[in-house]
């Protein structure tokens, strides 16, 4: 089963990421609250699906992509409209797929399934 | 269904919301008194970009955008160039108001207000470059304060787990007890449901010590927009004021905080209207330009305590002293300082020399004395002319679980406190006296005065063939016979308040029985004074 990590430090969206994945099936789901758990539970859990939210305190997403730029991470960019520059970014830095905040569930479990190869 | 109208998620969003809404105010304030707290604009400006996020993802959009113009003002701000003036956080503190009632709109009736004049305000912030300049001041709207003064009110609080698992483990019990109980039925065996009553008495007193126990609330929740309403306050009355707010960890029941949110206000407000003077006079007078005002919340012998100290001007002892001559309180000149301020707990009298929109005159201190007796607390003031006021509010932590005797008086149940209670007695109709006008008997060699409940609440003159049933309740050394038709058991109960002004005459409290009858609970102070004075 597929180990997924959500990072966003809004309760709110953790919440309704999670549920949306759990309600689609999958149930081994972890959470990091700002950018600095995101990069101790990447290293220590090796989740295979990255959630990342690009405001965060602490260590923003852009961060935590630059930390984990070795690591073949599977990162899918979880971010609000007018984010464009942001999102270029993140894009040379690794990552693979972008959700664009508001989200509805066909959008998260899409992009999760493209990457799981489902 | 989209997840979003899952009731879980909405409520989770207006939790999430409230969150955020009072972080800003929060930020706000640190950031207005450390205009250079770099973290501070960071954290503001990721309040507002994740509250924008969320109330569009609940389709809020309205509300979405005008977060997200705010986002806007603080990225600008986070880049350090520009700061926002007074004014302009006077305007923010407004916009944060606004949204804050928009939200509370949304919970009930999930209906969008318009925004578009909020939006047009933070328009105007960025396009004055944040220096909103003093001619183009938005006019303050003071019934925006007043909504800002009104009492708090907690619809959740949060409760401690081990509370909650002694509560789990109390019903655990009582369900095994239900059980036992029903097997002692069954067996018919009734010598064993004294054992089972015992049990039940002692998980009940737990259930109620442990349910005090979750009421209680740090008083810093019930006081958190204290701060903001004290910087309205300050901006509004144009004084240069330097608060000290230490509410420490202190918890009370939620009721009781909430009961004394306004008293607490109404001395800060006369402290900041009328105790401290302005820049101008004070320094005349020798004093920094900078008036003081310190609240603290500490616990001291069994009680909590609440202090505010200021460094203003000190009661205008002299003035109060006219006005309740005015009043008609005679020999004015014999009563000392404390006494005079006593007097002024009790009536209607304000020393201020000048009316002002913020405090008023004439609501004085009465106020005060009046909710602190409600809660069973008191208020000592310590005043010193030209140095300042300290304000000691004493309250008890929980409302009050005492011990009754209930005794009936025609159809209905009175409670009167066992601690006042000397015995209760047969009184042989024989051994009734007449004095005065009065009934009579001895006790203990005593003459005791017998006072008939059911003429003093009925208004209705009960003749008595039989012997009577006395209760004899004292203070001190004053006695009285309460006369009852029917002399109870003994009961626990909760005192809660009165409401009403007319029932303070004669009862201290209410309670609420099992059966759900409401029960008043008897002041036996207040009679044996109005009965000893005839």
């Amino acid at each position: 089963m597929a180990k997924i990590l959500i990072a966003d430090d809004s309760a709110f969206m953790r919440t309704v990421l999670k549920n949306i994945l759990m309600k689609a099936g999958f149930n081994t789901i972890l959470e990091a609250k700002d950018g600095l758990e995101a990069v101790e539970k990447y290293e220590s859990e090796n989740p295979d699906i990255l959630l990342l939210d690009i405001i965060m305190p602490n260590l923003d997403g852009l961060g935590v992509l630059q930390k984990l730029r070795f690591k073949k991470a599977n990162v899918i960019v979880v971010s609000a409209v007018g984010q464009e520059k942001m999102v270029n970014e993140a894009k040379s830095l690794g990552a693979i797929d972008f959700i664009i905040k508001p989200f509805d569930a066909d959008n998260v479990v899409q992009a999760v399934k493209k990457i799981l190869g489902k | 269904m989209s997840i979003y109208n899952d009731p879980q998620i909405k409520k989770l969003f207006f939790e999430s919301a409230e969150k955020y809404l009072q972080e800003i105010n929060d930020n706000l304030l640190s950031l207005e008194a450390t205009p250079e707290t770099k973290e501070l604009v960071e954290t503001i400006f990721r309040n507002f970009h994740s509250l924008k996020s969320e109330s569009l993802a609940m389709g809020y959009a309205k509300l979405s955008d005008l977060c997200h113009k705010l986002e806007d003002l603080f990225a600008i701000l986070k880049e350090g160039k520009q700061t926002l003036d007074e004014n302009g956080f006077s305007e923010i503190f407004q916009i944060v108001d606004f949204i804050n009632a928009d939200v509370e709109i949304l919970k009930k009736s999930d209906t969008e207000k318009e925004t578009d004049s909020a939006k047009q305000k933070v328009d105007q912030i960025l396009k004055s470059n944040l220096m909103v300049s003093q001619k183009d001041k938005l006019q303050v709207d003071t019934s925006n304060l007043q909504a800002e003064i009104k009492r708090p009110n907690l619809e959740n609080i949060k409760v401690s787990l081990r509370v909650l698992d002694h509560l789990m483990n109390i019903v655990e019990e009582l369900t095994i007890e239900k059980m036992r109980f029903a097997e002692i039925v069954n067996n018919k065996e009734y010598l064993k449901l004294q054992e089972i009553a015992e049990k039940f008495d002692f998980l009940i007193s737990d259930l109620q010590y442990y349910v005090t126990q979750a009421r209680l609330t740090p008083i810093d929740d019930i006081f958190q927009n204290l701060p903001r309403v004290i910087r309205d306050l300050t901006q509004k009355l144009n004084k240069k004021v330097n608060v000290k707010l230490d509410l420490g960890n202190l918890k009370v029941d939620r009721f009781i905080g909430e009961t004394i949110y306004e008293p607490v206000l109404h001395i800060i407000r006369n402290a900041l209207d009328h105790g401290i003077e302005n820049p101008e006079e004070r320094t005349k007078s020798g004093k920094e330009a900078e008036g003081s005002l310190e609240v603290k919340a500490y616990s001291d012998k069994g009680l909590a305590v609440i202090e505010i100290n200021d460094d203003g001007r000190g009661f205008d002892i002299e003035t109060a002293r006219k006005r309740l001559n005015e009043k008609g309180v005679k020999e004015i000149e014999k009563l000392d300082d404390s006494a005079v301020i006593d007097l002024l707990f009790e009536g209607g009298i304000s020393t201020a020399s000048k009316l002002t929109d913020v405090s008023g005159r004439g609501v004085g201190l009465n106020i005060v004395g009046e909710v602190m007796d409600r809660v069973g607390g008191r208020v000592r003031v310590d005043t010193k002319k030209g140095k300042g006021t300290r304000f000691i509010l004493e309250f008890p932590f929980t409302l009050a679980i005492i011990e009754v005797i209930l005794v009936k008086v025609k159809k209905d149940v009175f409670a009167i406190p066992v601690t006042n209670i000397v015995k209760t007695l047969r009184v042989k109709k024989e051994d009734i006296q007449k004095a005065a006008d009065t009934d009579v008997f001895l006790f203990n060699k005593e003459e005791v005065m017998m006072i008939y409940l059911t003429d003093l609440f009925k208004k209705e003159k009960t003749i008595y063939n039989d012997d009577l049933d006395v209760v004899i309740v004292n203070t001190g050394k004053n006695k009285l016979g309460f006369v009852v038709d029917q002399v109870m058991e003994l009961e626990e109960i909760i005192v809660k308040p009165l409401a009403m002004e007319a029932e303070k005459t004669y009862f201290a409290g209410v309670t609420i029985l099992g059966n759900d009858k409401t029960v008043l609970v008897i002041d036996v102070a207040k009679l044996i004074e109005q009965f000893s004075r005839n």
